[in-house]
Parts: C-alpha cells; structure tokens; sequence
C-alpha cells in the first residue's frame, strides 16, 4: 500500500465509523418512537398524566 | 424539541457541516504536504482532533460522575453514559488512524510504546464502563459504579497526555505546544478541533435525549404493570 491507499483507508474508517454511529442513533431514535406509539395506543385516547409527561420530556429536547 | 430546542439544533448541525467541509478543504487541498513523511502526514489533522475530542467526552464523564455521586441526580449519569459512548467511538478511532500512520511511517501497526499502550488501556477501561452500564440491571447500582469507574478511568487520561514527555516513546512528542507546526497546519488542524467538538455536542445532546426517552418509556411501562 502506496502513501495515498494509507490515507485513503484512515479517512475512510474514519466516516465509516461516524455514520455508523449517527445511524445507530437513528434507528434508535426510530425503535423508540414506534415503541411510544404503541404505548400511547395501548394506552387510547383516555388522557394520562405519565403520556402527556413523556410527550413534555421528548418535546424539551 | 420545542421551537427553541429545534432552532438550536439545527445551528448546532449547520455549523458542524460548514466547519467539517472547511476543515476537509483545509487538510486535502489547502494545507501543504509534509516534505519528510508525504500525504500520509494528513491523517495527523483528524487524528489528533479525535483524541483530543476523546479527552474531553472522558472529562466530561469524569465530571458528571462526579457530580452524580455528590447530587445523586439521575440526569448527570445520563449525560456522563452519552459521553463515554462518543468518547469510545472516538478513541477507537484514534486507535485505528494511530495503527494506520504507523504503518505508513513506522513499518509496524502496533508497537507497546507508552503513549500507545496507556491509550489501548484508556480505551478498554471506558468500554468496561459501557458494560457494566449494559449488564447491571439494578438502576442505582448501575449508576453508583458506573460513575466510581468513570471517576477511577480518568486517571489515565493525563498518563496519555503526558506520556510522551515521561516516557522514551516513538510516538512523536507535544510538537502543536512546541511550535513544530508552520502556521498553515495549526490553522488547518484548530478547525478540525472545532468541527469535531460541534459534532461531539450534537452526537453527546442526541444521544442524551434518546437515554430520556428509553426511561420515560420503561417507566411507564413499569407504572402500566404495576
């Protein structure tokens, strides 16, 4: 391996590794969403108190 | 994300985007090559950046561990476990570039150099972290320890930074503090640290809020059972 296939191979890990990352986040972030959806299903419309905390909690950021 | 939170967010991500794409124009085509060791030597300005961003995730650990045992507020453990995630990702990454430039410049991939070993130690002692948060299940208690090993892991970050001026290393010395570097390569490197700490506060604030979130989750499924 030449100079440049050594450069090529560090950048290369380098962004295979943070988008691996950012997507591990996202499709966390996915799981958890379908996850809240279900609970508020199961839940049904009926008001509760925990929902509309977990709804204040995710909307603060 | 309330309208504020959005807005920052997305200040937050413009900005790492503008700085990351400056910083890749800088290290590929604005900063000159290296005369002794060619194109190689620009792995040098994501290298550092990463270990450096490594320190600051484990400082952080560190000092919300800290405050965790002293407050015994559950958000600080939050916060240290979204840093000691990132912190691993960047030094595993500091690890792979390090084993790469050593190749191309020393002939070997790995030698048991004490810069080198101290930071394969710092790497292993932050994953233990992340396992035993995976494998204690009880919520304090997984919080308690965590945060003595996120305290007791620390230590070695100084003996990181400062092996190559205690130890004969050939992991090449403290040249950014020495003046080693022409000033087109600091320039280009100190817009690497900052691209690569705006990323670390975006990847630290997302992954903090998903950990809120898997809790507000768990606990009102618990409330639901009980």
């Amino acid at each position: 391996m030449d100079n440049l296939g050594y450069l090529f191979a560090a950048y290369t890990i380098i962004w295979a590794f943070v988008f691996g990352y950012v997507f591990f986040l996202y499709y966390k972030q996915r799981k958890l969403r379908q996850q809240m959806d279900l609970l508020k299903d199961s839940i049904g419309e009926q008001p509760n108190k925990d929902v509309a905390k977990v709804n204040t909690d995710d909307n603060a950021g | 994300m309330d309208g504020r939170g959005a807005l920052r967010h997305y200040i937050l991500v413009g900005l790492g985007f503008a700085l990351m794409v400056a910083a890749l124009y800088m290290v590929f085509i604005y900063v000159p090559t290296d005369k002794n060791t060619g194109a190689v030597q620009r792995i040098f300005y994501f290298h550092v950046p990463l270990a450096w961003i490594g320190f600051l995730a484990f400082f952080v650990v560190f000092v919300c561990s800290i405050l965790y045992l002293t407050k015994r507020d559950i958000k600080w453990d939050v916060i240290a476990t979204a840093s000691a995630e990132v912190g691993v990702v960047f030094t595993s990454l500091v690890l792979l570039t390090g084993s790469i430039w050593a190749k191309a410049a020393w002939g070997i991939w790995w030698t048991w150099d004490a810069r080198l070993t101290a930071t394969l130690v710092l790497w292993f002692t932050y994953v233990a972290y992340l396992l035993v948060r995976h494998y204690v299940t009880e919520d304090s208690q997984r919080a308690r320890l965590s945060a003595v090993l996120g305290i007791v892991g620390f230590i070695d970050v100084p003996i990181v930074a400062l092996a190559v001026m205690l130890w004969r290393t050939q992991h090449p010395g403290a040249m950014i503090f020495e003046g080693g570097l022409a000033p087109s390569m600091l320039a280009t490197l100190i817009v690497c640290i900052a691209a690569f700490t705006v990323f670390y506060i975006i990847l630290v604030t997302q992954s903090t809020r998903l950990k809120n979130m898997e809790t507000d989750i768990r606990d009102i499924k618990n409330s639901k059972i009980d």
